[in-house]
């Protein structure tokens, strides 16, 4: 599902945005904490509607450790006031049905069983002290409705061992976009990878990660995944009459790797990607969002990344100038202390390259 | 060793003129009069202001904008060039003046 505008509501340094006419690629830039990783975000949990625990995923890619159980999602909720739900809504450019993911949290009413000083309970059972809050997931399209809850429960694993645990209920929504999300400093294990490539490898379509391989490292022939310890490890034929393990080529080639496999799992659904240009060359920049273009298409998946770098929008804009219908650049700027989405149709985007304005 | 900085705009007032020539002259006129608190900004000649005009409104530290000015060769036909710009500002959603030199009271902008 690819959705062309996405509203947000309550959702981190968001009261309310709007972002209109989003297309295949979108690139997102703007200045330090104007809310870029958060957009990424609310577009994480909005492809994850059935799954509670993404709030948990989002906050360990931001190295939050969760102190305060009770807290933990009001970090989601604009101004930590979890009063008011969050509300995500798209409309999809296959029909234009209205998706609205309405995330909220509720007070459980299940009975808390206070722990003893010597770690049992009353009834012989097991001792649970539960959080008093559990996050409540609704999400509607025109006809249906699937409600998803999520809650942490501490029990005594021995005496005086706790083990925190989040349980969920969860009702699973048939088609559902599946998104992924690239922080950063994204570096995948390499089973992980291997195991991605096999998947690609299986559609005959493995050409085309060694392709955009290529524009790094042109000595780049093919792919082979070998075990090494019972561990598949992706290793690089470079022509050199031995193989050479991925691990030992740059970072910007690996997260180049990472990212085109990446679009297998995301397939038909969203691929977010926080920064980028990270770890890439600006010489290459241009060959790389031709080959994000060519995956994305291929897969059918929508992108949406960050970047700080005037470098990485100009290549973009020099990359899509053949499939411009295909790209979007959005700013997200701070006005009268709130973020705003200005989106740049193509012509006002040269414009503004041609007259060096700042536009990252 | 100086490094480059694209355009910013930082002030409330913006200047628009045609090209670099126009520009010096502003800028030294400025200067000289003491003038502070304009960007002079160039849009690269007459066929590119409606893009130019476009392109503002969607730029860092427009918000903070009261005032545009827009210098434009009138060439033989101040009329037309007169229309033409007002065509332009309308078109990027801005005021327009109704009128040869009559100024027009800004509205909010963005």
């Amino acid at each position: 599902m690819k959705i062309i505008d996405f509203e947000i509501k309550n959702f981190r340094t968001f009261k309310r945005i709007r972002l209109d006419g989003l297309r295949s690629v979108n690139l997102v830039a703007g200045q330090n904490n104007v809310g870029k990783t958060a957009l990424l975000e609310a577009l994480w949990q909005f492809s994850g509607a059935d799954q509670p625990d993404v709030g948990l995923r989002i906050d360990q890619f931001r190295g939050i450790q969760w102190i305060d159980m009770d807290h933990v999602f009001r970090d989601m909720f604009h101004g930590h006031d979890a009063s008011q739900p969050i509300e995500l809504r798209a409309t999809s450019g296959h029909d234009s049905t209205q998706y609205v993911l309405r995330i909220e949290t509720l007070v459980r009413e299940t009975v808390r069983t206070p722990v003893g000083g010597n770690g049992s309970a009353g009834g012989g059972l097991p001792p649970i002290v539960d959080s008093p809050h559990e996050i409540v997931l609704t999400y509607t399209d025109s006809s249906d409705r699937y409600v998803s809850r999520g809650w942490f429960v501490s029990r005594m694993a021995g005496p005086g061992v706790v083990q925190n645990d989040f349980e969920t209920s969860r009702e699973r929504v048939p088609g559902r976009p599946s998104g992924v999300y690239f922080s950063p400093s994204h570096r995948s294990a390499p089973p992980e990878d291997a195991d991605k490539l096999g998947r690609v490898q299986v559609k005959g379509i493995e050409t085309m990660v060694v392709d955009a391989l290529r524009s790094f490292e042109p000595r780049l022939t093919r792919l082979v995944t070998v075990s090494i310890n019972g561990l598949p490890v992706i290793h690089a034929d470079l022509g050199l009459g031995r193989l050479m393990p991925m691990g030992l080529l740059g970072d910007g080639m690996n997260r180049v790797l990472s990212l085109t496999l990446a679009f297998e799992t995301a397939s038909g659904g969203m691929l977010l990607i926080d920064e980028i240009e990270n770890g890439i060359h600006h010489s290459k920049l241009k060959d790389f969002w031709r080959a994000i273009s060519d995956f994305s298409e291929r897969f059918n998946v929508q992108v949406f990344a960050t970047t700080h770098s005037a470098e990485c929008v100009r290549a973009a804009h020099d990359a899509f100038e053949a499939d411009r219908h295909n790209f979007r650049f959005i700013r997200l700027d701070r006005v009268n202390g709130k973020t705003v989405a200005k989106s740049f149709e193509r012509n006002t985007l040269s414009t503004a390259i041609e007259a060096d304005f700042e536009i990252r | 060793m100086s490094r480059h900085q694209p355009i910013r705009i930082a002030e409330t007032v913006l200047l628009l003129v045609e090209g670099k020539d126009d520009e010096g002259f502003l800028r030294c006129l400025c200067e000289h009069i003491g003038l502070n608190g304009v960007d002079i900004l160039i849009y690269e000649g007459k066929t590119h202001l409606r893009s130019y005009l476009e392109v503002l409104p969607l730029l860092p530290g427009y918000e903070r904008v009261e005032r545009i000015g827009i210098i434009r060769d009138a060439d033989e036909d101040a009329t037309g060039a007169f229309m033409s710009v007002r065509s332009s500002l309308i078109n990027a959603g801005l005021t327009a003046p109704l009128q040869l030199n009559r100024t027009t009271a800004a509205q909010q902008h963005c």
